[in-house]
């Protein structure tokens, strides 16, 4: 699948290339969703992403997105206090 | 969004479960709780089937372990670390099925193959604990069917002619039994898709 394979590449060029990797992974969130599928997993990879390039306000819009799929998720509810936002 | 004082609280229970890793009892039942919250708010949480799976791969509950993450790859198909573990799971789950310390008419055969079967992750040699499940529990008419089923899946595997050629002996089907020998001595020695057989001589 198309979209699992811009995440792996995604996933492999974290640390050496995260632009690249947001890129791809912006692209894949694209393409799941043009086919309906709302991935919390992947936006949260997104929100690491993003908080590892100190793009603070989009990780948190990330992890807005993956707490609203799956409130559950102590990863992106930990994230998210991280970030500082505010108390869900 | 998470809102209420007892649902804060249950997560606030199932962060400190997954920080204790050694009390996986402890964490299976809070997560199953969390999962049943979730269920009544109608969400289906990935993530929740994912610890959950955790806390049972832990406890050496393989096939629970596997069920759970099943249910998190079909509520997230696009989460990478869930397929990894999925897959993880099955090859173990394989493994143990085709343990040679297990005894072919081990009672946990059939269900352990159903499990993998129904998942999509038999490989041959778990078609074959089947069938020789099957022949050691004697219902040939049954491993009659899934060994030349698999004749038919992989047709190149040497084991697969093996186990039918067995089945038919077994049945008191003499012919069947001599071809299927005859391609399973054929198939094992593999013919070069390409390039010349034969003696290199410079």
């Amino acid at each position: 699948m198309e979209i699992l394979r811009k995440v792996q590449v995604a996933q492999n060029l974290g640390s050496e290339d995260p632009e690249q990797a947001e890129l791809l992974l912006r692209s894949a969130l694209r393409e799941a969703d043009a086919i309906g599928q709302r991935s919390p997993t992947l936006h949260l990879q997104l929100a690491e992403l993003l908080h590892r390039l100190r793009k603070t306000r989009q990780a948190l819009a990330e992890v807005a997105e993956v707490l609203a799929l799956d409130p559950f998720n102590l990863v992106a509810l930990n994230l998210h206090r991280l970030l500082g936002g505010r108390a869900r | 969004m998470v809102t209420g004082t007892k649902l804060e609280a249950l997560l606030g229970k199932i962060r400190r479960a997954l920080d204790d890793r050694g009390a996986a009892e402890v964490a299976e039942t809070l997560f199953r709780e969390a999962i049943a919250e979730a269920q009544r708010l109608g969400i289906v949480s990935a993530y929740l089937h994912f610890v959950l799976a955790g806390a049972l791969d832990r406890m050496g509950k393989l096939e629970m372990a596997f069920d759970e993450l099943k249910k998190a790859v079909q509520a997230d198909p696009l989460a990478l670390p869930v397929r990894n573990a999925f897959q993880d799971v099955a090859a173990r789950l394989r493994a143990a099925l085709a343990d040679p310390a297990r005894a072919a008419d081990d009672a946990d055969i059939p269900r352990i193959y159903g499990v993998l079967v129904e998942a999509g992750q038999a490989d041959l040699e778990t078609h074959l604990v089947m069938v020789r499940f099957a022949l050691a529990t004697a219902e040939l008419e049954r491993a009659r069917t899934l060994a030349e089923a698999i004749t038919t899946l992989f047709p190149a595997a040497r084991e697969a002619w093996e186990v039918l050629a067995r089945v038919a002996r077994a049945q008191g089907d003499g012919a069947t039994a001599a071809k299927a020998d005859a391609e399973a001595v054929g198939v094992q020695v593999p013919t070069p898709l390409f390039g010349v057989t034969g003696k290199a001589i410079a």
